[in-house]
């Protein structure tokens, strides 16, 4: 630990109450961040398609062994805690190297934790050797974004969608798919023995009229969002929605993962509260995420206002 | 090979599943359970009171195996919507995080009672609605009613997760063709399975059963289930609507020391760890007959547990292993001398 004073700590209403550094490092670290997110950029230059794998293994390994020492420490070593703990890896340009996410699952598997691909249908097509050797290398899971295609795709664009994941079921991955209900029923895998022997989840991609919050009753609404979330550069920050928000940043994959204790212990009641009520944002008619978190992000200046 | 470690370990649920009663409105070809508007087939007509879910609720929120997940199924428990709203409340009110519910959605029928209802059930804190649509709930649900739930349901901030069943005479393109286009756009995640030979499907010819591998284990999907008769069971796919009463019931003993019950149960960890496809050289040691192939492992399980015979068997099979090894212990730790003379 590199703070270890205790003072009196304030936030967002919280009842004054002892801040204990180390403690409160813990008790939000095994809370909150039980997952990892690492995120491709947006706009792939060839010199910023994602974090270096090896800085990132390093980075998750170190993060492992601080959260099973806290868990210990914190809750007697709940295995609750320790399952279903997943390292999800974004970004088309991961299937152009597959030696990376062959390290990067690796060390999400020395922690326990199983490794999900998001990838956009359209690379699968585009990469079937990398996703063979994929498959020989490593367990992994698959969200596969299929919203490239809508209401004007062609028909041979949807039956080329089609054929690429009848290929990858055949090989035996999970069908977890990204995309319009209407859009995936209009590819024909929905009346596919195929597709009707496995498990089959489809998430449409929120859109602002999805979720219209009822804010005074809320519950919990950032709680999924709330996990380490690394952007192409390494750097780390708290939750989906402040993803690339510098003034939110909590430190670097570069750095050692000791160097993001003081964050976790002075962000221990913000990121709580957070996890169990929203952002208090004045704006009941704020949608969430869309809205939510674009307001959200416009009143943190820095860890302390998250 | 089976790993020594991983027997060793703790069950552990993600979730508190109250099943608080066997009546449904509907009785669908495929339910799992046997459902119907008399009850189960299989439990008969059961219910579990407000007070007796609450005392659960109570007894789960302070245990460690337990996940701060709770769900409420049926039959269809919105049979009683002014009691499933106050155990929501109460659920919302011990701190679970995660408060969801199973419905066939025949509520929202009518679409402003549908957003009643969804607005009453959101502001007790349900977060989540898995609604069951296929196509053996058409003959008894208005897809209307689905309809007008998903709409309800995301003007109200619950998430829906719209579940369809599938056999190879079925599929989920037939389930959703019946659904409006513009309530399926407000789904948050559709998910399709293929039907489980469990409870009334087992009624369903093989043929038309999608199987699947009999070698897997179930320990990472297990749930903390309470049936309507107040039973306990590790897990809500099957084995919770089999009249095993083996470890207890919660209008008699703690859901804690049930828990522990089940915890300590060898027959149990074989089943969890080791896979249900493990008994079958035991019950053939037994002289019990198995089938040649099963259709899931949650059939398997489910047909296996429902059978009065096979279950005495594997019961007292597993009591004296028990005890075997506890002799095994006492001799290693030296102590049979001691009891010996104690006795």
């Amino acid at each position: 630990m590199t703070h270890s004073d205790t003072c009196e700590a304030s936030s967002h209403g919280e009842e004054s109450r002892r801040m204990d550094a180390p403690t409160d490092a813990r008790r939000n670290l095994v809370a909150n961040f039980r997952s990892v997110s690492v995120q491709g950029a947006p706009d792939p230059g060839p010199d910023r398609l994602g974090p270096p794998a090896e800085a990132l293994a390093r980075w998750l390994d170190e993060y492992h062994a601080a959260y099973v020492e806290a868990n210990e420490e914190e809750n007697g070593g709940s295995l609750h805690l320790l399952h279903a703990r997943t390292l999800t890896l974004a970004g088309d340009h991961l299937l152009g190297a597959t030696e990376d996410v062959v390290t990067m699952v690796r060390a999400a598997m020395r922690g326990g934790m199983s490794t999900t691909l998001a990838v956009s249908v359209s690379a699968m097509a585009a990469h079937p050797h990398a996703l063979a050797a994929l498959r020989d290398a490593v367990p992994l899971q698959y969200r596969i974004d299929c919203t490239s295609l809508g209401p004007q795709s062609s028909p041979q664009a949807l039956a080329a969608c089609r054929a690429t994941l009848s290929a990858h079921v055949e090989a035996g991955g999970n069908v977890s798919l990204i995309g319009e209900v209407a859009t995936i029923r209009a590819t024909g895998l929905l009346a596919d023995e195929l597709f009707n022997r496995n498990f089959l989840t489809i998430t449409p991609r929120p859109h602002p009229g999805t979720r219209h919050m009822n804010r005074p009753h809320a519950l919990a609404p950032c709680r999924d969002y709330i996990a380490w979330f690394i952007d192409a550069a390494g750097d780390v920050y708290p939750c989906a929605g402040m993803l690339g928000h510098a003034p939110a940043r909590f430190g670097s994959i570069h750095e050692p993962f000791s160097r993001l204790i003081d964050a976790l212990a002075y962000s221990a009641v913000t990121i709580d509260s957070l996890s169990r009520r929203g952002p208090r944002i004045a704006d009941d008619h704020a949608r969430f995420p869309a809205d939510l978190c674009a307001l959200h992000r416009l009143s943190v200046h820095g860890i302390a206002t998250l | 090979m089976p790993s020594p470690d991983r027997f060793l370990l703790p069950l552990t649920y993600n979730t508190l599943v109250v099943e608080s009663t066997t009546r449904c409105n509907a009785k669908c070809g495929m339910c799992y359970q046997g459902a119907g508007p008399k009850g189960s087939d299989y439990l008969g007509d059961a219910a579990l009171t407000v007070d007796e879910i609450k005392r659960v609720l109570r007894s789960a929120a302070t245990m460690p195996s337990v996940g701060r997940r709770f769900h409420m199924a049926g039959g269809e428990s919105f049979i009683k919507m002014d009691e499933s709203v106050e155990v929501f409340a109460t659920a919302a009110h011990l701190g679970y995080t995660d408060i969801s519910c199973t419905t066939n959605a025949y509520w929202a029928a009518d679409v402003f009672k549908a957003h009643r209802v969804a607005q009453r059930l959101r502001d007790a804190g349900v977060l989540r609605m898995e609604i069951s649509w296929d196509w053996w709930h058409g003959p008894h649900i208005s897809p209307q009613a689905i309809n007008n739930c998903l709409v309800a349901c995301a003007a109200n901030d619950i998430s829906s997760n719209l579940r369809v069943l599938t056999t190879r005479s079925h599929s989920a393109e037939e389930a959703l063709a019946m659904l409006s286009p513009a309530a399926l756009a407000k789904v948050s995640f559709a998910t399709s399975a293929p039907v489980y030979k469990v409870g009334r499907a087992l009624e369903i010819p093989d043929e038309d059963i999608y199987s699947s591998s009999e070698e897997a284990t179930c320990h990472t999907a297990l749930n903390l289930t309470v049936n309507a008769r107040g039973d306990v069971s590790p897990c809500c796919a099957g084995f919770d609507q089999t009249d095993h009463a083996l470890f207890g019931n919660v209008r008699e003993h703690e859901l804690a020391d049930i828990a522990e019950e089940i915890n300590r149960s060898l027959l149990i960890r074989m089943v969890v760890f080791e896979g249900i496809a493990s008994l079958r050289p035991i019950l053939a040691l037994l002289g019990e007959e198995t089938k040649p192939r099963y259709t899931s492992i949650c059939g398997m399980c489910f047909e296996i547990f429902s059978d009065k015979s096979k279950l005495a068997r594997l019961t007292r099979f597993f009591e004296e292993m028990e005890a075997a090894a506890l002799e095994e212990a006492f001799e290693q730790l030296q102590l049979a001398p001691v009891l010996e003379a104690a006795a």
